[in-house]
C-alpha cells in the first residue's frame, strides 16, 4: 500500500488481515462441531489511517482487534504489521480496551508509565507521560488513584497508556462503550487531536455506527450473510470526507443510513 | 477483614483516601456509570484517631477488670476457682523474680517466632506456586487440600513418634499450623487477581517477574497480611497444644503444671500472658502491614 502519505510512513505501520478466522470449541453438551464466530476476514489497513470495524455483537470485531495485538490466536489466516507476521505479544501495538483497567493502588501517572517502552531512561519517561497527561488533559489528576477520578478521566488515563507505548497500531477495542453520550462525543474529538499529532494507524472496534463514521477513513461492516454461521466481511465503506467533520454532514448521515440498513438485515 | 492504616495512606497519596476501596470495587468504580466528574472527596479520618480508639478499646479490659475483682472478692468465686486479680499480679511478680516466667515466655516466643517463620514462608512459596501456575495447581493442589483436611493436632502423636519431645516437634506442630492460612489466602488470592489487568499488563509486554511484582503482588498483599495474620494467631494454638500435650518449659506447661498445682492465679496468669504476647506479635505484623503498603502502596483491604 504505497499510497500511504509520506509524512506518516516513518510511525504508522501497515497492518494486513489475510484470512482471518476464528473458531471456539463446542460448548459441553453441544454439537461436537467447533463453533465458527469469524471466517475469511482480508483487509488491509493503511499506515496512518484510521479504520472503523462495526459489526452487530458477538460477530467476533475483538477477536480481529486481539488478533492483531497478539492477545489472542486466529484460528485461521493471520495478521501481519509491516509484513511481518504477529506471533504473541506485539511490541509495535497497544490496546486500549473497553475497560480502563487500571491498577487501582497506582497513580493515575504511574498507571501511565506502564505502558512506556522497556528500557527508556527514567527521565525521559518521567518526561513522555506528563507530556501524555497534558495531552489527554490529566496533568492535573497525575497524582490521583484510579477510584478518585470519573469513568471519562479513566478512560483517558488507558489511551495515555496506550500512546505511552509509542504505538505504530493503536488498537481500540469499543474504547468509549462505556462511557456518557457527552463524555463520547468528547472522547472521539480527543482521539482526532491525537490523531493529528502522532498520526498512527488507528483500529478502532466500536458498536456505535456514527462513530466510525465520524472518526474513521474506512469503516469495515461486519456481518453473517445468511443470518446465522460465522460472520465476515460484509462491506468496507470509504468515508472520503475530510476531517474533522460535522456531526450533521448530510453526507455522513446518507452512509449512517446505509450502514444501520446493512447491520439491520443481520438481525 | 484486617484493620486499616489511613495514616500512611494518606501520608502517601497527600490526597482523598481511597478507604476501604478493594481492588475490584475500585475498578468497578472507575468505570461505573459515573458521569464525568470527580468522586466527592471522601470523608477524611480525623488525626488522632489511633489514640481515641486505643482510648476506646481499653474501655472492655478495665470493665472486665473491675468485674473480675468484684467478683473474687465478695466472695462469687472462692480463691480456687478465681484469683482476686491481685494475687495474679503477685504469682507473675513471684514467678518472675525466681527467673522461671521469663523462660516460661522465651521458649514460647521462640518456638512461635521459628515455627511461624518456617510455617509461613513455605506457605507463601508453595501458596504462589499453585496460584500462580495453572499446572501447578492441578498437580499438587488436590494433595495440599487433603493434607489440609487432616485436623492439624492429629499429626502430634505422628510428630512425637518421628522427631521426638523435643524443640523441633514442637516448631513444627507450629509451622504446619501456620502453613495453612498463609498457603490457602495467598494461593486463592493470587488465582483470583483480575483477569483484566494481567491481560492490561501483558498487552504492555509485562510478564514473568515484572508481572508479578506490578499486578500480582500488589493485588494479593491485602490477602497475603491476613493469611499472615491468620497464620500467627493459629501458631500460638499450635502452640499451647503442643505445650500441652508433653513440655517441661513454656506458657503451655504452666498451664498444665499449674493445673495439676491446684494454682488457678498462675493459670490466669498464663492465659493472660498468651493473651498479650498474641496481641504483641499481632501488631508487629500491623507494621509490617504498614511497610508493605508504603513499599508497595497496595491498597488495604478492608
Amino acid at each position: 500500500m504505497s499510497a500511504a502519505p509520506a509524512a506518516t510512513s516513518t510511525t504508522a505501520a501497515e497492518v494486513d488481515f489475510r484470512g482471518v478466522g476464528k473458531a471456539f470449541p463446542a460448548a459441553r453438551g453441544g454439537g461436537s462441531e467447533p463453533v465458527r464466530v469469524l471466517e475469511d476476514v482480508t483487509f488491509t489497513a493503511r499506515p496512518g489511517e484510521i479504520v472503523a470495524v462495526v459489526g452487530p455483537s458477538g460477530c467476533g470485531k475483538s477477536t480481529l482487534l486481539r488478533a492483531a495485538a497478539g492477545l489472542g490466536r486466529a484460528t485461521t489466516g493471520g495478521v501481519g504489521i509491516d509484513g511481518s507476521p504477529v506471533r504473541g505479544i506485539d511490541p509495535r501495538c497497544a490496546v486500549a480496551f473497553q475497560e480502563p483497567r487500571l491498577l487501582p493502588w497506582r497513580s493515575v501517572s504511574a498507571n501511565v508509565s506502564l505502558g512506556l517502552p522497556r528500557g527508556l531512561p527514567r527521565a525521559a519517561g518521567r518526561q513522555r507521560v506528563s507530556e501524555l497527561l497534558e495531552l489527554v488533559g490529566l496533568a492535573g489528576h497525575a497524582g490521583h488513584r484510579p477510584a478518585e477520578i470519573s469513568g471519562g478521566m479513566a478512560q483517558r488515563a488507558s489511551l495515555a497508556r496506550a500512546l505511552a507505548r509509542n504505538p505504530r497500531v493503536l488498537l481500540l477495542d469499543e474504547p468509549f462503550g462505556a462511557l456518557d453520550a457527552l463524555t463520547r462525543l468528547r472522547m472521539q474529538d480527543l482521539l482526532l487531536d491525537i490523531h493529528v499529532q502522532d498520526p498512527t494507524t488507528v483500529l478502532l472496534v466500536t458498536h456505535d455506527v456514527e462513530e466510525a463514521l465520524y472518526l474513521s477513513d474506512r469503516v469495515v461492516v461486519l456481518g453473517r450473510p445468511e443470518g446465522t454461521g460465522p460472520a465476515g466481511i460484509a462491506e468496507i465503506l470509504d468515508v472520503d470526507l475530510p476531517r474533522p467533520r460535522s456531526r450533521e454532514d448530510a453526507a455522513l448521515a446518507r452512509m449512517r443510513g446505509h450502514l444501520l440498513g446493512l447491520l439491520g438485515v443481520e438481525r | 477483614m484486617t484493620h486499616q492504616s489511613e495514616t500512611t495512606e494518606q501520608g502517601r497519596t497527600g490526597g482523598p483516601d481511597p478507604d476501604g476501596v478493594r481492588p475490584g470495587g475500585a475498578l468497578e468504580n472507575a468505570q461505573g456509570a459515573a458521569p464525568d466528574a470527580p468522586h466527592p472527596t471522601p470523608f477524611r479520618p480525623r488525626r488522632g484517631r489511633g489514640t481515641a480508639a486505643a482510648g476506646l478499646g481499653l474501655i472492655i479490659p478495665v470493665i472486665l477488670l473491675l468485674l473480675w475483682h468484684t467478683l473474687s472478692s465478695n466472695g462469687t468465686f472462692t480463691p480456687a476457682q478465681l484469683p482476686e486479680p491481685a494475687k495474679v499480679l503477685s504469682a507473675g511478680v513471684e514467678l518472675a523474680r525466681r527467673g522461671d516466667l521469663w523462660i516460661h515466655v522465651a521458649i514460647s516466643t521462640q518456638r512461635v517466632f521459628w515455627g511461624f517463620l518456617i510455617g509461613a514462608g513455605l506457605g507463601l512459596a508453595l501458596g504462589a506456586w499453585i496460584g500462580l501456575s495453572r499446572w501447578a495447581s492441578m498437580l499438587a493442589g488436590p494433595s495440599i487440600g487433603a493434607l489440609r483436611a487432616v485436623p492439624s493436632l492429629a499429626w502430634v502423636p505422628l510428630l512425637l513418634l518421628w522427631i521426638g519431645i523435643g524443640e523441633n516437634s514442637k516448631v513444627t506442630l507450629v509451622a504446619i499450623g501456620a502453613f495453612f492460612p498463609v498457603y490457602t489466602t495467598v494461593s486463592a488470592a493470587l488465582q483470583h487477581v483480575d483477569r483484566q489487568w494481567i491481560e492490561a499488563a501483558r498487552s504492555f509486554g509485562i510478564n514473568g517477574l515484572r508481572l508479578f511484582t506490578t499486578v500480582q503482588l500488589p493485588a494479593v498483599l491485602p490477602s497475603v497480611v491476613s493469611g499472615l495474620r491468620l497464620a500467627l494467631a493459629q501458631g500460638w494454638l499450635f502452640l499451647v497444644a503442643a505445650e500441652l500435650l508433653g513440655a517441661s518449659m513454656g506458657l503451655g506447661f504452666l498451664l498444665t503444671d499449674s493445673q495439676d498445682n491446684g494454682r488457678t492465679d498462675r493459670l490466669l496468669l498464663a492465659i493472660l500472658l498468651l493473651a498479650i504476647l498474641g496481641k504483641l506479635t499481632d501488631a508487629l505484623l500491623g507494621l509490617f502491614e504498614r511497610w508493605t503498603q508504603r513499599r508497595w502502596g497496595a491498597v488495604s483491604s478492608t
